[in-house]
């Protein structure tokens, strides 16, 4: 979540920018009213100084409280004498106030209202964008496809930002943003068609995208056949090598994350973008093993094939007591019995069988914890 | 008919008359023993050396040699001999350092039946854990697990009249990494200490030299495999229940020093699963996953796939140490404790069958195991079964502390 720094005079915007780097959240400074009050509606989270010029402050505070609904988050920063002025901020409609000096721990623990805050406005967006998009999930086989099909009946609203993810318009619009990135990139139009068995392997990248605020990863696998691996890479290079191949891929991935960046943040959901990492074949289906949701498809040129996978979970993790372990639980950590031997590996997936024996096999009061699915 | 010879070396002629009435009394019916006496230590050695020997008996007062020395040399000429020593006097100096070299230490005084019980378990037990295929697969580690130097000086200082508390700290403390390793044992949550002990002088103070050459050995023993890789396993949580064993192996016996070994061996227990890991790594790994889901107990698993049990490895191994034989004995049988009785055994077996129990339940309890993995049946020959109902309380009170 990027917070808005607004300090008209400057002169504390620096302390209170490494305050918000120290509590690993982005920070955006700004010392004219003008910019504050566009960025105050966009950015949902606020950090005004009440050291210098606080009429400034004042008046911005009372600008963003009259203009919008209550969802803006303002947080005034003062130094700790500045007891009429904080009242001033609080008649005038802030949510809180922290006083300086303070720690990233203190400053970061003002801010957790913000993040309820914001999460509702998410939600909100996500609805909205689902409402207006409809509710189809997405089909590989018709990424392109009009989606006007109707809403399906009595669905819940996401109890999650996982959830919320996942329901986007961004999420289900995947298979098109690819198809699309794809085809640039390969200089020929692809079409994403359904990905069909065990496909075979012979060169894989994945590449993760991470929203740490909400510990949410998205996992991208990419991966094709030897034969569809010289074919693309013939077309593109004129010239075939396994370094090539690898360049090939390794760029593609690179291209579809940047292209997942910029759907989720459209939702406001912001990711980073790590590097694409070389995966052996056999890790292509485990790269998304821990993930909740997976999305699979294959892009298709005549008989050339580039296998993607995208999948979704929260790395919070929840514990869960031994009796209460059930199907479809992933398992977050390797799990032990009482006498340290391994039972199951993390990344598991608890199918009805696997479920019943570590139920038998573990203590009553042995906790086991397991990938949050948002319920 | 299967010939036995036991070789007796010492200078009292009274002892190798006594031992050949009563290995004629207890013998199982196909064997036929012959005793050999050697006035000298060096007669002895020669005699060891032309013939396969079961069974050598030393006096610990000897002519040019003394006792432990002498039954040190057996030990490596002969590592397939049983090693006993009788003590003549109350020198508990002489004691101790017999200890350290023969399976059993015995006094004239005590019962034929005694004597005879204590040779055929003691050759029994040798021969379960000694199998070729145990010695084989320890001597293929790469590195044997050294010997517990500290445990034994310890054992030597406590043999001592004048030792005191800070004598017996100064020993461990002399090991900066094991007094450490000894420290976060005793302060662990499992080992349930209502206060925090900070130096080892406090520690031998609150729990006695007995239990703290216990943890001593323990602490050597996670030492040496700590720095392996042990896929499948965890070795801080297999220290976690190690503790858990010794401490409820503890609670079942009510008497002293029979409850200090009991802790001893279940803090070693199943020291043999460490041998399997790292001689036998994927083979082990195969073993766990197996056991996990098959209904074979573990052991029964570890013999299908390697020919040997992780107790009787466990069990050699602190034979090799010169670890007390009821400890060495109750890691050996911890799995199959029938195999322990003999055709008339009347020998205390409370250590074995508190470890075994402890074991067993505690597996029942928190892990599923079948019930059938506790032997009731050596309960009742062993004279406890009366005692399980309480045992079994005990165990379910340990499994709901902390986790």
């Amino acid at each position: 979540m990027t917070v808005l720094v607004f300090d008209p005079s400057g002169s504390s915007a620096p302390q209170l920018s490494d305050l918000l780097k120290q509590a690993h959240r982005e920070a955006r400074a700004t010392s004219d009213e003008v910019e504050a009050r566009r960025l105050a509606q966009l950015l949902g989270v606020v950090v005004i100084a009440l050291t210098d010029q606080v009429s400034k402050s004042i008046d911005l505070i009372r600008h963003v409280r009259e203009t919008e609904s209550g969802s803006v988050y303002l947080l005034v920063a003062a130094p700790a004498n500045a007891e009429a002025q904080v009242e001033l901020a609080y008649e005038a409609g802030c949510d809180c106030d922290v006083r300086l000096p303070t720690t990233a721990s203190a400053f970061n623990a003002r801010l957790l209202p913000a993040d309820r805050r914001q999460l509702s406005r998410v939600s909100q967006t996500a609805r909205s964008a689902v409402r207006a998009n409809g509710a189809r999930p997405l089909t590989p086989a018709t990424p392109g496809a009009a989606t006007t099909a109707a809403m399906p009946a009595a669905r819940p609203a996401p109890s999650s930002i996982l959830e919320v993810v996942v329901r986007s318009a961004a999420w289900r619009g995947m298979g098109a943003d690819l198809q699309r990135v794809a085809s640039t990139f390969l200089t020929v139009n692809c079409n994403a068609v359904r990905l069909e068995g065990e496909p075979d392997i012979a060169l894989a990248r994945g590449i993760v995208l991470a929203n740490v605020d909400q510990q949410l990863e998205v996992r991208v696998a990419l991966a094709t056949d030897a034969k569809s691996a010289r074919t693309f890479t013939t077309h593109l290079f004129g010239e075939d090598s396994s370094d090539l191949e690898a360049d090939m891929l390794g760029e593609l991935a690179n291209m579809a994350m940047g292209a997942l960046k910029a759907a989720f943040a459209k939702e406001s959901v912001p990711f980073t973008g790590g590097l694409p990492e070389a995966l052996p074949p056999n890790r292509f289906l485990q790269f998304n093993a821990q993930c909740v949701h997976v999305e699979q498809f294959a892009l298709a040129v005549h008989d050339a094939r580039i296998f993607v996978r995208v999948g979704i979970h929260s790395k919070r993790n929840v514990l869960v007591g031994a009796p209460a372990l059930q199907e479809g639980m992933v398992l977050a950590k390797d799990v032990f019995n009482a006498k340290g031997m391994l039972l199951l590996t993390a990344g598991t997936r608890l199918s009805a069988t696997s479920a019943d024996r570590l139920r038998q096999a573990l203590a009553r009061t042995q906790s086991v914890e397991v990938a949050w699915r948002g319920q | 008919m299967t010939s036995k010879r036991l070789v007796f070396v010492g200078p009292t002629e009274g002892h190798a008359t006594r031992l050949r009435r009563v290995l004629r009394a207890t013998a199982r019916g196909s064997d036929e023993w012959t005793v050999v006496r050697c006035s000298d230590p060096q007669q002895a050695l020669d005699e060891l050396s032309q013939a396969p020997t079961d069974v050598v008996v030393s006096e610990l007062e000897l002519a040019g040699m003394d006792g432990p020395t002498f039954l040190e040399k057996v030990k490596r000429m002969n590592p397939s001999s049983v090693r006993l020593a009788i003590t003549q006097s109350g020198d508990a100096r002489q004691g101790v350092a017999a200890i350290q070299s023969a399976q059993q230490v015995l006094r004239p005084s005590c019962s034929d039946e005694f004597l005879g019980e204590m040779i055929h378990r003691t050759e029994r037990l040798h021969r379960f854990v000694g199998n070729e295929t145990v010695r084989s697969v320890v001597g293929g580690l790469d590195r044997l697990p050294s010997v517990p130097k500290t445990y034994w000086a310890l054992m030597r200082a406590a043999g001592r009249p004048k030792t005191s508390i800070a004598d017996l700290a100064r020993i461990v403390e002399s090991d900066p990494a094991m007094s450490a390793k000894v420290l976060h044992l005793i302060n662990s949550a499992f080992f349930g200490l209502a206060r925090r002990v900070t130096s080892i002088h406090q520690a031998v103070s609150l729990l006695g030299i007995d239990l703290l050459k216990g943890l001593v050995l323990s602490a050597h023993v996670f030492a040496t495999f700590e720095e392996v890789k042990l896929p499948g396993f965890s070795l801080d949580l297999f220290q976690e229940y190690s503790i858990r064993i010794a401490n409820l192996a503890k609670r079942f016996i009510t008497t002293s020093p029979e409850r200090e070994a009991a802790f001893t061996a279940g803090l070693v227990h199943d020291l043999g699963k460490l041998v399997v890991a790292i001689r036998f790594p994927e083979q082990f790994a195969r073993i766990t996953r197996r056991a996990s889901t098959a209904p074979m107990p573990y052991h029964e698993v570890e013999r299908a796939h390697i020919a040997a049990t992780h107790a009787e490895l466990g069990g050699y191994l602190l034979g090799v140490w010169g670890l007390p034989f009821e400890i060495v004995e109750a890691v050996g049988y911890h799995h199959e404790p029938m195999l322990a009785l003999g055709p008339n055994s009347n020998t205390d077996l409370s250590i074995l069958a508190a470890v075994h129990t402890a074991d067993s339940l505690f597996g029942i309890v928190t892990c599923g195991e079948p019930e059938e993995r506790l032997d009731r049946i050596f309960l009742e020959r062993a004279g406890l079964l009366q005692h399980l109902p309480e045992w079994r309380r005990l165990t379910e009170e340990e499994a709901a502390r902390i986790h």
